[in-house]
């Protein structure tokens, strides 16, 4: 294998160690959420801890990698995404806890806000198995299903005005943007192409 | 192995007060430094720097140099004083051999190539000659390309080839320490990259110290980098460091090209 190779290798790895964190963080509010049961939720405190470094670790990983054997190309475009995915999956971690915090002191849990926690963890899952397997086309999808997830997220602070029931959507939500982060940033890694703030090309995608 | 033995291993080289002369000019400036064994150390300088009269003083290469005065201490193995006038040097060569810039293969056949440093080191039967000599060639991932053809002249393989049978005659007479003298400058990209793959895997049975004008070279492949500068050591450090926060500002300047 070539030095380049094992190196990307290596970061992948440690990549995918850091979606599993996140996942596990994720299915822990889910639960949390459909069966109003917070007893795990101390869990999200320490993993996030636990993610803290390793994105301590990713990025010096990066660091060396683009110091010693200065990736090109696809290469250097999966390096310079991780780096941003690194951060992604970190704010991942924070809004967990965001969530953690508010639905401890919540006694009424609305159908909503279960149902948006169950397609924010669907959208990581599908963002995540993206990432693993550098699957551009199912990244377009998760950036154009990221509208549902905002209306949700709407209709729940429209809704239910109490303070902590709008704190835990606008958490959720934020956990959703950041896996479409994550899906802009593969799609820059398969294609070379930026996808951010460009609303022609989802339009163009979302009539196809 | 103890812990300590694990993380702090006894260096294979001792360099200590190292000075070097030519004549009157001063090549190398008290340098000290210690190589770990199963390592890749990369020397590194710009042209002149004296990264070439350090490996060499790893063999007594310089003994050939006229005028060329040594003073200090080299320690091989924590006991074997290089620099001591009655050591064999033929011995010290066997243990701690070199690969040039040119690849400069035997004119004599792809076998003898190989066979010669056996034969000299002592005496073998033909098959187990024959063994470490196949032994050698797939070391370097050339017995595939070769094995058909060893009794062809070793001058009529391609550069990278070439480069790789000088390396195998190397490690055939089983050295401890393999010197290369800016191994890969004579040869294609891709020849540079079997080269640069090949030292990575000889780090498992020998310790690798190269000097390379191609810093991209040291930082991919080494562990441990040594910059020079005019004749003075700079810096020492694991090439993770070295290239990422230096610690010297004359490193800085010269790996982020400001200057040499």
């Amino acid at each position: 294998m070539l030095i380049i190779e094992r190196a990307i290798r290596q970061l992948r790895d440690n990549l995918h160690a850091m979606t599993e964190v996140v996942l596990e963080m994720l299915e822990l509010v889910v639960g949390a959420l459909e069966k109003g049961d917070t007893a795990e939720l101390e869990t999200i405190f320490k993993q996030d801890k636990h993610l803290d470094q390793l994105e301590k670790s990713l990025d010096r990983q990066c660091m060396e990698l683009l110091a010693l054997i200065n990736p090109h190309a696809s290469d250097l475009r999966f390096v310079f995404s991780v780096i941003k995915t690194n951060v992604d999956l970190e704010r991942m971690g924070d809004e967990m806890k965001n969530v953690a915090r508010e639905i401890k002191n919540t006694t009424e849990i609305p159908p909503e806000l279960k149902e948006l926690s169950r397609q924010v963890y669907a959208t990581a899952k599908k963002a995540f198995r993206a990432l693993a397997e550098s699957d551009a086309k199912s990244s377009m999808e998760i950036i154009l299903d990221d509208d549902k997830i905002d209306t949700l997220e709407y209709n729940i602070i429209q809704k239910y005005p109490q303070l902590g029931i709008s704190l835990t959507a606008k958490a959720l939500e934020r956990i959703a943007d950041h896996a479409t982060n994550i899906a802009e940033n593969i799609i820059y890694t398969v294609e070379g192409i930026d996808v951010r703030h460009e609303n022609t090309i989802r339009q163009r995608l979302s009539q196809k | 192995m103890t812990m300590e033995d694990s993380t702090n291993p006894q260096p294979i080289l001792q360099v200590r007060d190292l000075n070097l002369f030519y004549g009157e000019k001063q090549v190398l400036k008290k340098i000290s430094m210690e190589i770990t064994p199963h390592s890749i150390t990369a020397i590194i300088g710009p042209s002149g720097c004296g990264k070439s009269t350090l490996l060499r003083c790893f063999n007594r290469m310089n003994d050939l140099i006229e005028n060329c005065r040594v003073e200090g201490s080299i320690i091989f193995g924590g006991k074997t004083e290089i620099n001591d006038r009655k050591l064999d040097v033929t011995e010290l060569r066997r243990r701690i051999g070199m690969v040039f810039q040119r690849p400069n293969p035997f004119p004599k056949s792809i076998y003898d190539n190989i066979a010669y440093g056996i034969r000299v080191a002592g005496k073998v039967s033909k098959s187990e000659l024959d063994a470490r000599v196949e032994e050698a060639l797939r070391k370097v991932g050339l017995w595939e390309e070769v094995s058909d053809r060893l009794e062809d002249s070793g001058m009529a393989l391609s550069g990278g080839q070439a480069q790789r049978l000088c390396i195998a005659r190397t490690i055939a007479t089983r050295p401890d320490i393999i010197l290369m003298d800016e191994p890969t400058s004579a040869l294609d990209p891709i020849s540079t990259q079997t080269i640069e793959e090949l030292i990575l895997e000889l780090r498992e049975n020998y310790t690798v110290v190269i000097v390379t004008h191609n810093m991209q070279q040291a930082a991919r492949i080494s562990d441990f980098t040594a910059f020079l500068y005019q004749g003075e050591l700079v810096e020492h450090s694991p090439t993770k460091i070295m290239f990422t926060r230096p610690a010297e500002k004359r490193t800085e300047d010269y790996i982020t090209g400001r200057f040499g």
